[in-house]
């Protein structure tokens, strides 16, 4: 097939079996003459989308990460007219390689399978890259209208591309209006837009936040929907989106006739402020829609959220929130009979992370060394009283054990805040690669163990430290004089060479 | 209770489910040619469902064979894990005994999909045969017909009734509420690339409305 560019003049030849994708309404094909690019070539023509796509390639919004030298919004590069009459056929736009859809990364039998290093910070950090997306295009006044689980593109850095732009809200510079989105997938579409033919009307961001929020939903819970739950009703279940129109979110404070869905995971492992926002969006925003949180919101409460990750014991995999006492994913595996949704690195580099856990896989206990430290300590006898310190010290001596001992105070009293349960925060680097080391302490995870246990052996250590650095002290302050003559004769014995 | 399988499949895959039965007659008249074409017809359908991403995860294909026996060859499995069945033929043609049997499959799944929270769109039946009933009771056919009048009625079924060869169209209209179709030169093929078309649209689509899909009355007339 052969195609005008439009503002480059140039042919561009495009081969069916260069077909990388297709859907209902089009077929993209990668461009042999150019490998950064892709054709979207429509199936049917759709003379109405030519203005909109004129005004689109004369004003392209600043991409966020082109400094990164990464596409965030495939925006149209060049529109493709038929080289046979001159209609809009399509248009080019930038190639994002090796790009999965979002849903193959938060559905967990998917992700298994085109990405199984895919952690929970991972998916943290694709819904903060969603959200950083949405919010520059809303700067912009941009509305994405249709934003779906098909239309988002994600690497397997946690880069997020968003797709399909030839059908989002775009103002009308010359008709001073905007050229609508006239498509929507209902499981993404808010309550006040249910229903409604949707050719005209004109969208807000607050409708977007609705969809995005669904999508940050589904990357932090396994890809369930958060309208998803089991009918408390008689009747058949109503339909997802006759859900959304009564506001019936089943993690809200009204009586949703749904109970959470049993095979999602509990809502208690997002953080407090992340159910909060979620609340806010499914259940206030239905009334008000400008209580559904801003893009930008978002993408601050998921950084901070994403700091507070922490690691398991078991699974260096497993990144789980630290208001958790206990690893969530371990306890998921478990109850899915060995299906672990984050494999450890090993058993993926061996092929074996789609095959069950080993049921008669071994538990820890907390540390076997620790009692016996505890032990001894207990059995040690409590530091003698010292006799006060004799003229022969010297003035120097108490000084120093004085300083020592002010030196020793705040340090004694960080140690011991620090006893208590600590655990030391997720640094944020950015994530250029896969293989990245996140530098992190993590915490056991094994049930056995209780951070107050950890507290109280850290306690006793310090106590022993504290018990050997009065005993140098007061060694020092009785024989510190006799080491000063000693040492003074030392030197009288030198020869100098001189007298 | 939920089984463990279906526990991993739906935490695993938490998509809303779009469950198609596939009523196929299995017999002695199919022999030959027919079941030939059945067969490929069969897996052709396959292929084309897979081939949409969504389609692949949320149709959940149930593959029933009908002679005198009825054979539930495949229980339901998403349509990224069907492989087509093999069929075979002999005997009578207890059709009125299969619709029940297939509509019961359905409401089965149905009440799984209630207990685990997975939202569901209105299931697809496809019967396809190449005569009618024969060595069943004439009770079985009427009450299957009725069951079918009332589901459609109610909405909870879209039923479909395929006829091939020397099929009673006449029969066929008294069993299915929309219009039979006819299947002329055995072309199976261009039958099944329009259900998975179908399929790709319902599991895109809203749940409530059936999309527009059109359905031919006759496919592969010369």
């Amino acid at each position: 097939m052969r195609f005008l560019r439009k503002f480059d003049g140039r042919t561009i030849e495009i081969t069916t079996d260069r077909e990388i994708n297709s859907g209902g309404e089009a077929r993209i094909y990668t461009v042999d003459s150019d490998p950064s690019l892709v054709a979207k070539i429509y199936r049917r023509a759709k003379p109405q989308t030519s203005s909109k796509l004129l005004t689109m390639v004369q004003n392209p919004p600043p991409d966020p990460t082109a400094a990164q030298g990464h596409a965030s919004i495939a925006w149209p590069v060049d529109l493709l007219l038929s080289a046979a009459d001159g209609t809009v056929a399509g248009y080019l736009m930038p190639y994002v390689v090796g790009a999965h859809p979002i849903l193959d990364l938060y559905s967990p039998g998917e992700r298994l399978e085109v990405c199984p290093l895919f952690s929970y910070q991972y998916l943290f950090r694709t819904a903060q890259n969603l959200a950083a997306v949405v919010h520059a295009l809303h700067v912009r006044d941009y509305v994405i209208g249709d934003i779906n689980e098909s239309n988002i593109l994600v690497l397997d850095t946690a880069l997020v591309t968003v797709v399909d732009t030839d059908s989002f809200q775009v103002p009308d510079l010359d008709g001073g209006t905007v050229f609508h989105c006239p498509v929507g997938k209902p499981e993404f579409t808010p309550p006040e837009l249910q229903g409604k033919p949707l050719d005209d009307v004109t969208r807000t961001p607050a409708h977007d936040r609705f969809g995005l929020a669904v999508l940050i939903f589904q990357l932090l819970m396994e890809g369930n929907h958060p309208f998803a739950g089991i009918f408390t009703g008689e009747d058949d279940p109503p339909p997802i989106e006759a859900r959304i129109s009564a506001g019936h979110y089943p993690y809200g404070s009204s009586e949703a006739p749904y109970r959470p869905a049993p095979f999602a995971p509990p809502i208690e492992i997002l953080p407090a402020v992340l159910r909060t926002m979620f609340r806010r969006c499914f259940e206030d925003g239905r009334q008000d829609p400008r209580m559904r949180p801003h893009a930008a919101e978002w993408v601050k409460a998921l950084k901070e959220a994403e700091l507070d990750l922490a690691a398991c014991g078991v699974n260096d995999q497993h990144l789980y929130g630290s208001h958790l006492d206990m690893c969530p994913w371990c306890r998921r595996a478990e109850t899915l009979g060995g299906t672990d949704p984050f494999p450890s690195k090993l058993r993926v580099v061996s092929g074996r992370h789609k095959e069950p856990l080993p049921a008669t896989t071994q538990s820890a206990l907390p540390s076997s060394s620790a009692p016996s430290i505890r032990a001894a300590v207990a059995a040690m006898p409590p530091p003698a009283e010292e006799a006060p310190p004799t003229d022969r010290t010297g003035p120097w001596a108490s000084t120093a054990a004085a300083a020592l001992l002010q030196g020793l105070k705040p340090a004694l009293g960080r140690l011991l805040v620090g006893g208590a349960d600590r655990i030391r925060k997720l640094r944020g680097s950015p994530i250029d690669a896969p293989s990245h080391r996140i530098t992190y302490v993590g915490r056991a995870a094994s049930s056995g163990r209780s951070s107050s246990n950890a507290a109280r052996s850290r306690l006793y250590l310090l106590l022993i430290a504290l018990a050997i650095t009065i005993a140098i002290v007061t060694i020092g302050l009785k024989y510190g004089g006799y080491v000063k003559r000693t040492w003074r004769e030392w030197v009288y014995t030198i020869d100098f060479g001189r007298r | 209770m939920v089984s463990i399988d279906n526990k991993i499949d739906f935490a695993n895959n938490p998509e809303p489910r779009c469950p198609c039965v596939l009523l196929l007659d299995t017999s002695m008249s199919m022999k030959g040619a027919p079941i030939d074409a059945l067969n490929a017809g069969v897996q052709r359908f396959r292929d084309e469902l897979i081939k949409d991403k969504l389609a692949a995860r949320r149709v959940e294909v149930a593959v029933v064979s009908f002679n005198t026996h009825i054979d539930v060859l495949q229980p339901f499995v998403t349509a990224n894990r069907f492989s087509a069945p093999v069929l075979s033929v002999q005997g009578f043609t207890s059709m009125g005994t299969a619709i029940e049997r297939g509509l019961d499959l359905i409401q089965d799944r149905k009440n799984l999909y209630r207990m685990s929270g997975i939202a569901y769109y209105r299931p697809w039946m496809v019967m396809v045969t190449d005569g009618q009933p024969h060595g069943e009771g004439d009770h079985a056919i009427r009450s299957a017909a009725a069951r079918i009048r009332k589901y459609e009625d109610e909405k909870r079924i879209s039923f479909f009734a395929v006829g091939v060869q020397d099929a009673s169209m006449d029969n066929l209209a008294r069993i299915s509420v929309r219009p039979p179709i006819m299947l002329q030169n055995l072309n199976f093929e261009d039958m099944f690339v329009w259900l998975s078309a179908s399929m790709h649209l319902v599991s895109r689509a809203a749940v409530s409305e059936q999309p527009a899909v059109p359905v031919p009355n006759i496919f592969g007339a010369l």
